[in-house]
């Protein structure tokens, strides 16, 4: 009896030491000593990369592989002091660019001639590159598996492997010298990459376009250009709440936004959809809200696209709830029976 | 004078946007003011050229030139028929645009549903068609990373992970709705256009039952 307190005891004591953070990390796994060497070494690459992708110039093209399909963008990204500037430009197929200073982003497809320009709440623009939070380490295990080169850079491939199945595990190779990830796939339980973006050539420290970016944010000449108002807002004041989450996952934030509606001059209405945002610091889910009406019927569905999966069906039957994710359609489901309407 | 018109220009274009969004309290004063008002016709246009844009790859790729001129010879050949949803015989080297397939299902429906079935709500069924087209030009791509061996085949292949008897897969058919890309623009970042259209991009597809 004293001795099992004992054993027990002593683990406590580091964690008191180490702080409240670590101690998450460790909550996870019932046997924590093996891992307990690597937390700290974890620890100071999901900062490395967390910091990269926020404080780093970069220019190159990054291949999307999802599905079977390719895709290829441009990618510039600068830092200047507190701002950021970015144009993503697809390389393939019908022509798009993005802009984005801070929070307002530009769209424009030169070929319609059509532009949205939206202002996005910093929590809910989805980075382009995964967006890394050292609480990760509570749901998944970090495992170095040694150096690599990408895109013509020494990189190191760092493995996280998802501790339950709720979620998808990734393999990243992040830039040796910066932490800059210069790529990642999500992987299934057997191991089978389900989507990989990779940079093919990319400039770090590259100089940066703030001048040519405004300027073309300032320049929507023959454009019709489309305003996508998006407010913040929240679950619970929009009359909805969440019983129980799957493990890990937190709110990032929640906004009402327009959707898909062809309907630039109906101001708030039909189109409005509710998003709530939710990530594990790894993978994200989003959970779509909007009023159903019987009789324009929609079909409930479950999709795959790479990683990505998606589950609509109705809440109620006044309710349309779509919940998609990087995550196993599993998972999908726990929230979609978690959303509840508040009487 | 001027005020009043501008007035009637905003209301009409308010009433194109309902209708365009599928809301049945317009339908009926909507599609009156179609059928009267080029403004109208200029506006329902142009609501649908941005709604298509921003949803999806496939449905704006034709050229919006090409979409005035289709309105433009099926209102000329509606006014030529004696009852609209009556069609008399036509001689096929009538036919507007045959070669704008896609289009062929798309706005007859929506004139002959008085334009809900293209507001975006639904469920489009397309064959499998466009999917056994862009398997093999995937499949020659340049093999950049070790995709997935699964295929957009996959569609009819039971679901891993899932077995349950509720969800079914619909073979042979793509089932999609059509607002899924605007759901994803929302979720992700950057542009989501990938070479196959977006119907390339779906391996499996259930529904429930």
């Amino acid at each position: 009896m004293h001795a099992m307190t004992r054993v027990g005891f002593r683990p406590w004591l580091v964690l008191l030491g180490l702080g409240l953070g670590w101690a998450l990390a460790f909550a996870g796994p019932p046997v924590a000593s093996p891992a307990a060497a690597a937390v700290p070494e974890a620890r100071s690459w999901m900062l490395r990369i967390q910091a990269a992708a926020r404080e780093r110039s970069y220019q190159g093209t990054l291949v999307f592989t999802s599905g079977g399909a390719v895709s290829s963008l441009r990618v510039g990204h600068f830092c200047v002091g507190d701002q950021t500037f970015e144009r993503i430009e697809a390389l393939d197929g019908r022509r798009q660019i993005i802009y984005r200073h801070n929070d307002l982003v530009h769209s424009l497809w030169p070929q319609s001639r059509i532009a949205t320009a939206e202002l996005r709440d910093a929590a809910t623009a989805a980075p382009l590159l995964p967006d890394i939070e050292p609480r990760l380490l509570e749901h998944y295990e970090f495992k170095m598996l040694g150096g690599d080169r990408v895109a013509g850079r020494e990189a190191q491939v760092l493995l996280l492997k998802p501790r339950d199945n709720l979620r998808f595990g990734q393999r990243l190779w992040a830039d040796a010298e910066t932490g800059l990830v210069l790529r990642a796939d999500v992987i299934d339980a057997h191991g089978a990459v389900l989507e990989s973006s990779v940079f093919s050539d990319i400039e770090l420290g590259a100089r940066p376009q703030r001048e040519s970016i405004v300027t073309a944010m300032n320049k929507l000449d023959g454009y019709r250009v489309v305003k996508l108002e998006s407010t913040r807002t929240r679950l619970d004041s929009e009359g909805w709440s969440i019983k129980q989450l799957p493990a890990g996952f937190q709110l990032v934030g929640c906004v009402r936004r327009p959707i898909g509606g062809p309907t630039p001059e109906a101001g708030a209405g039909a189109s409005q959809v509710l998003q709530a945002l939710y990530s594990d610091g790894l993978s994200r889910v989003s959970v779509f809200i909007e009023p159903f009406d019987p009789a324009r019927p929609r079909q409930p569905l479950l999709t795959q696209m790479g990683a990505t999966h998606t589950l609509m069906k109705p809440n109620a039957a006044r309710w349309w709830v779509t919940v998609m994710g990087d995550v196993p359609k599993p998972t999908l489901k726990l929230f979609h029976a978690a959303i509840e309407r508040q009487p | 004078m001027p005020e009043e018109s501008s007035a009637d220009l905003q209301r009409c274009r308010q009433l194109m946007s309902s209708l365009a969004d599928g809301d049945q309290n317009a339908a009926d004063a909507g599609c009156k003011l179609w059928a009267t008002d080029a403004r109208a016709r200029e506006a329902w246009h142009t609501y649908h050229l941005i709604g298509d844009t921003l949803r999806s790859d496939d449905l704006a790729a034709t050229a919006p030139a090409h979409e005035a001129e289709f309105l433009a010879a099926l209102r000329r050949r509606l006014a030529a028929e004696p009852t609209v949803l009556a069609p008399a015989p036509v001689a096929p080297s009538k036919r507007p645009q045959p070669s704008l397939a896609r289009r062929r299902w798309r706005m007859p429906a929506a004139v002959a549903a008085g334009f809900v079935a293209v507001a975006g709500v639904l469920v489009a069924s397309r064959t499998q068609a466009p999917l056994a087209d862009s398997a093999p030009v995937l499949a020659s791509g340049p093999a950049i990373t070790p995709a997935t061996p699964a295929t957009p085949v996959s569609i009819a292949a039971p679901v891993p992970g899932l077995g349950e008897p509720q969800w079914q897969v619909v073979e042979g058919q793509v089932i999609r709705d059509a607002r899924l890309d605007s759901y994803l623009r929302a979720h992700r970042r950057g542009p989501i256009g990938v070479p196959g259209g977006d119907a390339g991009r779906f391996e499996t597809v259930v529904l429930e039952r």
